[in-house]
């Protein structure tokens, strides 16, 4: 508190530097429910990256100070309603490899692309994991190896991500 | 600067929290089924995006139309009018045989008289919700009367079931995902079995067959409305392949769904409205 008395032109700049990046996030997180619902040829709808989540461990590694797990879990909740799955399936495993991420922030800062692209499908995989484990419950188990595709095609997908939301370091744009 | 959602030290304990409150959530939307209004409310606030997001694809189809050749168009015309006047002679018989077969009912006393069905027409706005179960959304939700476990049908056959309820659309659950059966009967032979369906689009597995029962492939199978979800005497699939094994019980019979279930654009809500008993209110709402 003391420091913010002491120094009111620091503290708006940073409170204004807060609230650009609030809304990139609020904004990127629209994109990533937009690409989530858009209608897909049947052909294609299977190599669909798990946006959201990507989008999500993006902003948590990025800003772990800002973007808790809470939000988190309000997003997955969100992908649980758009699935039509059961309500807390996505949000628990979105917790989950958030968590991790989140755990590994600062290492992850340094990491370069090809390392960042070990680290996203293993931060993914128990995303994927507790979901299968959670259908399998439901005796609703996926019968082909496509379930764990998208695993694949995020991982393809995230240098992009990466790139255009302006990297983990936020050395550029953003 | 402190910020709301600020890193603190008990980040573990929030975690389990979170998986705590998760776990509760899916049992309880499970067991229970006690989230409607989560569900409702999320996917209601949705809805813009949901729309925003599909006008691409509507332009396009729109487009599709508008440049579509006179030469296509007059030949469509021409195959919708024979068409036409063949359903209609159909229709003349049909009202003929409704007539006969009310008064074959007065006859015997029956207290079963055919049903007259409200419907709806409903575009598909999504299909292919989750990747591994058969949902679609449609345009209808709760300002059109829309209830859980309504009957969907297209211009085929049975296509499926409303599963969720939004103000503005909902979800349907297909026939041919895994998880979905009705009781169908064989036109033929009057022979019930469990339709269930297997994931894939173009097919559906009828269990329960004894190994002695009288099947044959190309036998039609229709709603037998018994099992309190669908209307009787809907056309669903037609039976397929028959297989025997040696030692078996049961048959596995595989059926192929009447309607086009992966090609489907506007489907058919039903309001069963039973004349004789008096009661119009839509059945099946016990959630």
């Amino acid at each position: 508190m003391s420091t913010q008395k002491s120094n009111p032109v620091n503290t708006s700049k940073n409170s204004h530097r807060n609230q650009a990046t609030l809304s990139n996030f609020l904004f990127s997180i629209v994109i990533a429910l937009a690409l989530t619902l858009m209608p897909l040829p049947s052909n294609i709808e299977q190599y669909q990256p798990e946006w959201l989540l990507l989008f999500l461990i993006f902003w948590v590694v990025r800003k772990p100070e800002t973007y808790g797990l809470g939000t988190v879990w309000i997003l997955g909740l969100i992908l649980d309603v758009i699935r039509g799955a059961l309500l807390g399936q996505h949000a628990l495993g979105f917790v989950i490899s958030c968590y991790l991420c989140q755990q590994f922030h600062q290492r992850a800062h340094l990491f370069s692309m090809p390392q960042q692209c070990i680290l996203i499908p293993l931060a993914l995989l128990p995303h994927f994991i507790l979901s299968y484990l959670v259908y399998g419950l439901l005796d609703q188990s996926p019968s082909s190896w496509h379930y764990w595709l998208p695993i694949v095609s995020s991982t393809a997908i995230w240098p992009i991500v990466s790139i255009v939301l302006g990297g983990w370091r936020g050395a550029k744009t953003f | 600067m402190k910020s709301l959602f600020t890193l603190n030290p008990s980040t573990p304990t929030r975690l389990l929290g979170l998986l705590m409150v998760s776990i509760a959530l899916m049992v309880s939307d499970h067991r229970y089924h006690q989230t409607h209004f989560i569900r409702s409310t999320i996917g209601g606030a949705l809805y813009p995006l949901e729309r925003l997001v599909s006008v691409p694809g509507d332009i396009s189809k729109w487009l599709a139309v508008y440049f579509t050749t006179r030469a296509s168009l007059q030949s469509q015309v021409e195959s919708l009018e024979r068409l036409n006047l063949f359903q209609q002679a159909k229709l003349q018989e049909l009202a003929r045989l409704e007539l006969e077969n009310n008064r074959l009912r007065e006859l015997l006393d029956s207290p079963l008289q055919r049903n007259k069905n409200s419907v709806l027409l409903a575009d598909i706005i999504r299909v292919n919700l989750h990747p591994f179960r058969k949902l679609i959304a449609i345009d209808r939700g709760q300002q059109d009367r829309v209830y859980e476990g309504q009957a969907i049908v297209g211009a085929q056959g049975i296509i499926g079931q409303v599963v969720e309820v939004f103000p503005m659309h909902s979800n349907v659950l297909l026939i041919s995902d895994p998880s979905h059966a009705l009781l169908a009967e064989n036109n033929r032979t009057g022979l019930r079995a469990l339709l269930v369906g297997s994931g894939e689009a173009d097919r559906v597995y009828l269990q329960n067959i004894s190994s002695s029962a009288d099947i044959q492939i190309g036998d039609l199978f229709q709603t037998s409305g018994l099992d309190g979800l669908y209307p009787r005497n809907y056309p669903v699939a037609r039976v397929l392949e028959i297989g025997r094994v040696e030692g078996e019980a049961f048959l596995s019979v595989t059926a192929k769904p009447l309607a086009q279930l992966d090609s489907i654009r506007e489907v058919l809500l039903l309001w069963p409205e039973q004349n004789i008993s008096g009661k119009s209110q839509p059945i099946g709402h016990d959630k």
